[in-house]
């Protein structure tokens, strides 16, 4: 076989699924539907307000882009439909996550109202069921991964650990993703037995974006979008007249979501906690995957992490340096990865890149990810081609390769359509930059003194603890 | 097993929907049809929006009214996602108690693959290839649980006899229960039922216990109802100056007496769909098929005692000249199953003349004209004052004998989720709005037709009695 008619293995580490929501009650026990009607109410509220929101920024929308979002979404939850789509994108297998503000989530989510723990546990519960119904038939291509509770009973958290290896999960969510005034730091004794579950059945920790932000948190300010919209729409709430008067949104919710979204560090804390707290001392096979939380500070950050373990190392239970840890037990998700990050590989580390095209959120690769694997991988030699776009994940979450193998000959794209398919059309690329920041440069050491300051309160915690013992 | 009134009923319905989301036809057709897709996709707006458009000019001239129960609005806003996801399908039919399901081709809201009597006419080939993805698709998507998922595939045009073979064994191999019978959509080439050309289909079916599926709609020619549907899009798009919904829907007066005619007669007023029963029965069919089975499905039952006892009398006239060896309502009894979809309280009541055990209840799910997702409250209505042993047998186990369901899976099931008799039986009166909802959507309270067509009846039957008689003659 000609080298340029090798079919790539594509297995793409970010994706979303949702229950839709005439199937909530069907997945929740019945004590919770009386939270129902008000849960279907605010999964009216955030999507409007998030686009009302993106209406007064004067986004503009790629027509290809715009057809797929109009109703091909359904793949949330359709999972045949998902499967096409894998295939069209020559996408071989993919991690699966939750969350997507077209259906929602049932009180487990970042997003949500604050419902209380009892409705948060039995939502990721629910889920997780959900999703071992649909996507259970074909786990050697979908990737699952759990919802996480309060996790207030650690026995039952930990069955449930159990539950989702024995339902063929990859990972679950990190606990904390979604916080409660009373759950421990990540490096406290109390997750002991979690860690320990999670690594003796395989199932991954994943850290996704908006980890780390307390339970209701961002509520307010997403009602306060609508009700500002529906005030100027003289109390209406009718759809047209809320985007008619989308200038009341004020300049607060958008510094509070530019905030949230670009400028928190909360969902970067638990990597260096469990790393200087000696978790993968204790347990060395246990797997870290940080998603959608992009990799360009990667470099800088355990640059500066090295150095404070350094300068810490006696009163640190931790044996080896970050960048050690970071090379044996992490695989990061570089979701619609942005030129520069690729040409980062080589300091992020060639072997801890998962290209994820984020299906199918508004901001994700689809549905062009051939064109975005084109341009963002351009001159990218093939050994390290096939390791980010496929290889590092087999090897990382120990996946059926041979399997893989023969679904990427029927579907996956060809070295020769990566590195000849010709340039990508520039409107593609523009739009590219606006729905994913596609060329923005790389955050660097930009928020350093940030991160400074929340590694020298964990270090000083954990200095504390370590004393405690 | 608790005390009589506990019982849980094993609830077989007869008639479902399912569809291919549009994002999905390239992956299910070879490539030489994707050129067809963008005017496809194209009908696909075109087809509902005219349907809509004849049903808000029917409002106006206080014909109907499209008021709907709101319960009923809401499923219908996003809850018939269910036509292509399985696991909210299984929901769907969780929630009202049924075990089981057949499920069919066809509804508006996702479209057909050439294959259906509401696309535009795209020649013989492209409509051989949509049933054909049509069949793969639902293999892929309810393959899963075919003990719930009764699944009946689309048929094409049957011009090559050995492919048609082919199919059929493809599907049973597949779980399906059923295809669709040939010339659900007619061309012009195809031969009568009666002809001997359908005979390796007849045995192939006979042989693999695939059931022969008779369903609204059937005996159109490709492509005859669309150039109606586009006039009617087409005026009020003139009316309105705009294709934009809104303004099409505010300029709905536009739709001419002509077109809602034509529709009015296609739904309510052609008998074509009937004409294949007696096809077969006469031409001798169930006779060199014996285990043949046969399955009218939304053509509604209250216009079968008459029309059997027609067909009897003209039968016994003409006994010696057809292949038929036994009296029509014979057959009926040994080789059908009809389908009450969304049942009629004219049509339970008439329940002996039909045939008790004949007869098999259908929620039409999800179309908005079906009992989704009210079909407990259908349930208690209609059969209020049934027996048991009738009610059993309407609900489910007529269906479970004739396709040989596994009843003890099916039992195991509506332990679970089925209603009991006593829910059925005492679980109050229905209230008015929704009855009166069931009226609107589903003609709930229509009077039997009983023998309002049996003119138009005896005329298609003495055409094809002559057919056979010249045939028999051979």
């Amino acid at each position: 076989m000609d080298r340029n008619d090798e079919r790539l293995i594509v297995v793409s580490g970010d994706s979303h699924a949702g229950v839709p929501k005439e199937l909530w009650s069907e997945y929740l026990p019945s004590r919770f539907h009386e939270l129902l009607p008000s849960l279907r109410a605010d999964n009216v509220i955030y999507p409007t307000a998030i686009s009302l929101l993106g209406d007064k920024g004067g986004l503009e929308d790629h027509p290809e882009h715009a057809a797929a979002h109009r109703d091909g979404w359904h793949g949330l939850h359709d999972p045949v439909l998902r499967m096409a789509d894998m295939d069209r994108e020559g996408v071989a297998a993919e991690l699966i996550y939750l969350g997507d503000s077209r259906l929602g989530d049932m009180f487990h989510n970042v997003t949500n109202r604050d419902y209380g723990l009892d409705a948060w546990e039995a939502g990721a519960k629910g889920w997780n069921r959900w999703a071992a119904d649909t996507f259970g038939f074909a786990m050697e291509r979908f990737l699952v991964t759990g919802a996480i509770g309060p996790c207030v009973d650690m026995d039952a958290t930990v069955a449930e650990i159990e539950w989702m290896a024995d339902h063929d999960f990859t990972g679950v969510y990190l606990p904390g993703y979604l916080r409660h005034p009373d759950m421990p730091p990540m490096y406290d004794r109390y997750w002991e037995p979690f860690w320990a579950a999670c690594e003796q059945t395989g199932i991954a920790l994943v850290v996704h974006a908006g980890w780390g932000t307390e339970q209701g948190f961002v509520w307010p300010v997403v009602q306060g979008i609508y009700d500002v919209c529906k005030d100027a729409a003289g109390g209406s709430t009718e759809r047209d007249d809320l985007f008619a008067h989308s200038d009341a949104v004020t300049d607060e919710p958008r510094e509070f979501f530019d905030n949230f979204v670009n400028h928190n560090v909360d969902s970067r804390r638990p990597m260096w906690q469990l790393m200087f707290s000696g978790v993968f001392d204790r347990f060395p096979d246990l797997g870290y995957v940080p998603t959608e939380i992009r990799v360009d500070w990667i470099p800088a950050t355990l640059d500066f992490l090295d150095k404070a373990f350094e300068a810490k190392r006696a009163e640190l239970p931790a044996e080896r340096t970050p960048s050690d840890y970071w090379r044996t037990n992490v695989l990061a998700g570089a979701s619609f990865i942005r030129k520069v990050e690729v040409g980062m590989r080589h300091e992020v580390g060639v072997e801890t890149l998962l290209f994820g095209r984020d299906y199918p959120h508004p901001e994700s690769t689809w549905p062009h990810t051939r064109e975005w694997l084109r341009d963002a991988f351009e001159g990218v030699p093939d050994d390290e081609l096939r390791l980010m776009l496929g290889e590092n994940a087999i090897r990382f979450f120990d996946l059926d390769r041979d399997r893989l193998a023969e679904i990427a000959r029927r579907i996956g794209p060809t070295i020769q359509e990566i590195h000849a398919g010709g340039p990508v059309a520039d409107d593609l690329i523009e739009n590219f930059a606006r729905r994913g920041g596609y060329l923005k440069p790389a955050e660097g050491a930009d928020r350093i003194s940030i991160v400074e300051g929340a590694v020298r309160e964990d270090l000083e915690a954990l200095a504390t603890a370590g004393a405690a013992r | 097993m608790g005390e009589k009134a506990d019982e849980r009923l094993i609830i077989v319905s007869g008639d479902s929907h399912a569809g291919i989301p549009n994002d999905l036809w390239a992956e299910y057709l070879p490539e030489r049809f994707h050129d067809l897709l963008p005017s496809l996709r194209q009908d696909n707006v075109i087809y509902p929006t005219a349907m809509q458009l004849n049903v808000a000019k029917s409002a106006i001239e206080g014909a109907s009214s499209h008021a709907h129960h709101p319960e009923h609005q809401e499923a219908h806003s996003t809850g018939w996602h269910g036509l292509h996801d399985p696991v909210l399908r299984l929901a769907d039919m969780d929630r009202e108690g049924i075990a089981a399901e057949i499920i069919y081709l066809g509804d508006f809201r996702l479209g057909d693959l050439f294959h259906n009597v509401t696309n535009r006419s795209y020649g013989l080939e492209a409509w051989e290839a949509g049933a054909k993805a049509w069949n793969r698709w639902t293999s892929d998507t309810f393959g899963f649980a075919t003990d719930r998922f009764l699944v009946t595939a689309a048929i094409g045009p049957c011009v090559d006899m050995d492919a048609a073979v082919a199919e059929i064994h493809w599907i049973a191999e597949h779980g399906f229960v059923g295809t669709y019978a040939p010339g659900y959509m007619t061309h012009p080439d195809m031969p009568p039922l009666y002809d001997p050309y359908w005979e390796p289909f007849w045995a192939a079916c006979a042989e693999t216990g695939i059931a022969i599926v008779v369903h609204a709609g059937y005996g159109t020619e490709q492509g005859l109802v669309f150039p109606h549907v586009q006039e009617i899009y087409d005026t009020v798009a003139e009316a309105a100056g705009s294709t934009d919904r809104e303004a099409l829907l505010a300029h709905a007066s536009a739709v001419t007496d002509e077109s809602r005619q034509f529709f009015t007669n296609f739904s309510n007023y052609n008998i074509d769909s009937r004409r294949p029963m007696w096809q077969l029965m006469l031409g001798g069919v169930f006779d060199r098929h014996p285990t043949l089975r046969f399955v009218p499905s939304e053509i509604r039952l209250d216009w079968i005692p008459t029309t059997l006892a027609h067909i009897d009398a003209v039968y016994a006239e003409h006994r010696d000249e057809v292949p038929a060896q036994r009296a029509p309502s014979d057959y009926w009894s040994s080789n059908c199953l009809g389908v009450g979809s969304f049942m009629h309280k004219a049509e339970v009541e008439m329940r002996h003349e039909i045939g008790v055990e004949n007869m098999v209840f259908g929620r039409d799910y999800p179309h908005p004209e079906g009992t989704w997702p009210h079909t407990t409250g259908w349930l208690q209505d209609a059969f209020e004052g049934v027996p048991d042993d009738e009610l059993r047998l309407i609900l489910g186990e007529n269906a479970i004998r004739f396709f040989g369901l596994d009843r003890a899976r099916l039992a195991e099931i509506a332990k679970r989720i089925g209603p009991t008799i006593d829910e059925l039986h005492a679980g109050g009166p229905v209230a008015d709005d929704l009855i009166a909802s069931f009226a609107l959507r589903g003609g709930y309270l229509k009077p039997a037709e009983r023998d309002t067509n049996l003119e138009k009846v005896d005329e298609a039957l003495r055409a094809d009695l002559e057919a056979l008689a010249v045939t028999g003659s051979r």
